[in-house]
């Protein structure tokens, strides 16, 4: 097991934060692609793309950001407290 | 299940009420949660910043995602289809916003003692000025919010009365202006300890109704299929009229969200910047329980009843789309359990924003301005005040006017919140930005917005905050006016720093007493 608190080096952080960056900008690009999510087929549960396919992102995006936040928060130990 | 005369029978009143009453319960017991000093305002009003990555991911997701939310969007998505799923993408992006600037806030206002976000522009720049206008900025902006959270509260209220109640108007401001009172008692000695206890509570009914009715009525009525069928129009969003409209408008109120003071309340409230961090992150999951709630704009064009109870209100029936397909479809004290949901999860948000425009108010209108210092315990008294007013002001301000008109002004005050971004978000990773040019962009922002709102809808009754910058093709380009007006802010506020700084103009440090 990684011990939480252990110092990051510099270059470490800095790939940290760039790797949490990214994740958190995911959703983003998941969702200004209108016009390939705004369908009809394929549904789910008769539900249409538009509308699943938003609301599966919301999932996604819950656990991108837990990991960017868990990224984030092992990286400054607890310089911000 | 219900008669064709409408109205909830006995035994959902019965769970309403005693819902309602272990609510109240956890209202005023709260203060004993993690006790604290109450006459502190930070210990009042930011419950000590003590709750943990759990308690406040349900206070602060009970705070956003509101009755007038779970009313609003399922009635705008009923009435004009897929446009209003713009809520979903919102509430994912959001919280990417909110993770890079409430962390960094929290550990700066620890530090500083601040209480509101207009604490640390005011610090920050230098400025009580800027201080003074963020906070009535944001004042304004929440009034009409909070007015709204009693719009739902009435929405459901209605639908538990049969059609032909005599004087049923009256008996629901009755009822609206009694459950406020005991509210405002149990925020006046709870502060927000007791409001997150009944944040909990809140939650847990809502996700318990969303997931029960969202498996439960397509089962029943013939599915997604069935409703879609019946809207074909819905099916997608109406492409390409809204092509940049959507993403305008989704962006522009990712941006907004957390500028709101009652989502940096709770966010000051966490014990920790990491445990706010992932808090935050973790947010998007209520937005599923959204998502769902939108949905019942459609699935109700499958049920017969509720659709036709609905359309008897006319065009402004869409606010009982909710309440009404639980009524129609779900066994009564079902009904009156998921009521007590939305109904407290209007006084909940109400309670959290009255206490942030108050400690606003006090902290940023009053304070700066009086002559002799305001004493700790005198400041969070005068706070407290100025919740019950706050509160009875939003009461007063929706049994006058009407819901249409509420909900004009709730639109032109969602663009005037954004006006802030520049101070409060670049702000966070750009101190050195000119106080000047950010007050010259905040004008032009808030001159832009309401010119643009206003001409947009033809100088008459506010329907959209789409402005049409021309035509591609045959279909109209809509563009989200508050997302215009602040992109013009923020260009004012940068450019005049560089030009401040190459006229050598940096912030001065004189200007706030301390």
């Amino acid at each position: 097991m990684p011990n939480v608190s252990t110092v990051q080096s510099g270059q470490d952080k800095k790939r940290a934060y760039m790797i949490a960056g990214i994740l958190m900008a995911i959703p983003f690009f998941a969702y200004i692609i209108l016009p390939v999510y705004d369908r009809v087929d394929p549904q789910l549960f008769g539900v249409p793309l538009f509308y699943w396919y938003q609301t599966v992102w919301l999932a996604i995006s819950a656990v991108l950001f837990g990991v960017a936040a868990f990224l984030i928060g092992r990286a400054k130990g607890g310089e911000e407290e | 299940m219900i008669s064709a005369s409408g109205g909830l029978p006995l035994d959902g009143f019965i769970v309403f009420i005693a819902l309602f009453i272990v609510f109240a319960a956890l209202g005023f017991l709260g203060r004993f949660f993690r006790k604290g000093d109450e006459t502190q305002l930070h210990e009042w009003s930011l419950a000590g910043r003590k709750l943990g990555v759990f308690l406040t991911w349900f206070l602060v997701g009970a705070d956003l995602y509101t009755a007038y939310t779970f009313i609003a969007v399922p009635s705008s998505l009923f009435a004009k289809g897929g446009i209003y799923f713009f809520a979903v993408p919102y509430v994912a992006v959001t919280f990417a916003v909110a993770m890079l600037m409430m962390p960094k806030l929290w550990t700066i206002s620890k530090k500083k003692g601040y209480v509101t976000a207009a604490d640390y522009v005011t610090d920050t720049f230098s400025s009580r000025t800027l201080g003074l206008l963020i906070a009535v900025t944001g004042i304004v902006a929440e009034l009409p919010y909070v007015g709204l959270q009693l719009v739902g509260m009435k929405a459901v209220l209605t639908v538990m009365f049969p059609v032909n109640t005599g004087n049923l108007g009256l008996i629901i401001n009755l009822a609206l202006v009694a459950s406020v009172i005991i509210l405002i008692a149990f925020t006046f000695m709870s502060g927000l300890r007791g409001v997150s206890l009944t944040a909990l509570f809140k939650d847990m009914i809502i996700f318990i109704t969303v997931i029960v009715v969202i498996i439960a009525v397509p089962m029943a009525y013939g599915g997604f299929q069935h409703a879609f069928a019946a809207k074909t129009a819905f099916q997608t969003l109406s492409q390409p009229t809204f092509a940049v409209g959507y993403p305008t408008l989704w962006i522009g109120s990712a941006l907004a969200l957390y500028l709101y003071p009652h989502a940096v309340n709770g966010s000051l409230s966490s014990n920790s910047a990491k445990n706010l961090r992932m808090s935050t992150a973790l947010l998007p999951v209520y937005g599923i329980g959204l998502a769902f709630l939108a949905l019942f704009g459609v699935l109700i064009y499958a049920v017969g009843p509720a659709l036709s109870y609905v359309n008897s209100f006319g065009s402004s029936g869409g606010v009982y789309v909710v309440p009404a397909l639980i009524l129609y479809t779900m066994p009564s004290w079902f009904a009156g359990f998921a009521f007590l949901g939305i109904f407290i999860g209007g006084l909940v948000p109400a309670a959290i924003m009255s206490i942030a425009s108050a400690n606003l108010f006090i902290r940023n209108v009053v304070k700066p301005y009086k002559k002799v210092p305001l004493e700790p315990k005198r400041e969070t008294f005068w706070a407290k005040i100025a919740t019950i007013i706050f509160i009875f002001l939003a009461v007063g301000f929706t049994l006058i006017i009407n819901d249409t008109f509420a909900i004009q002004l709730q639109l032109l005050a969602g663009g005037f919140i954004l006006e802030t971004l520049p101070a409060l978000f670049l702000g966070l990773y750009w101190p050195k930005l000119n106080k000047h040019s950010m007050m010259v962009g905040w004008a032009v922002g808030m001159i832009l917005d309401v010119y643009m709102m206003l001409d947009a809808n033809k100088f008459g009754q506010i329907a959209t905050s789409f402005y049409t910058f021309g035509k591609l093709g045959t279909s109209e380009i809509l563009v989200f006016v508050g997302l215009f007006a602040v992109m013009v802010n923020v260009i004012i506020s940068i450019l005049g720093t560089f030009l401040a700084r190459a006229m050598g103009v940096r912030n001065s440090k004189d200007e706030v007493p301390t």
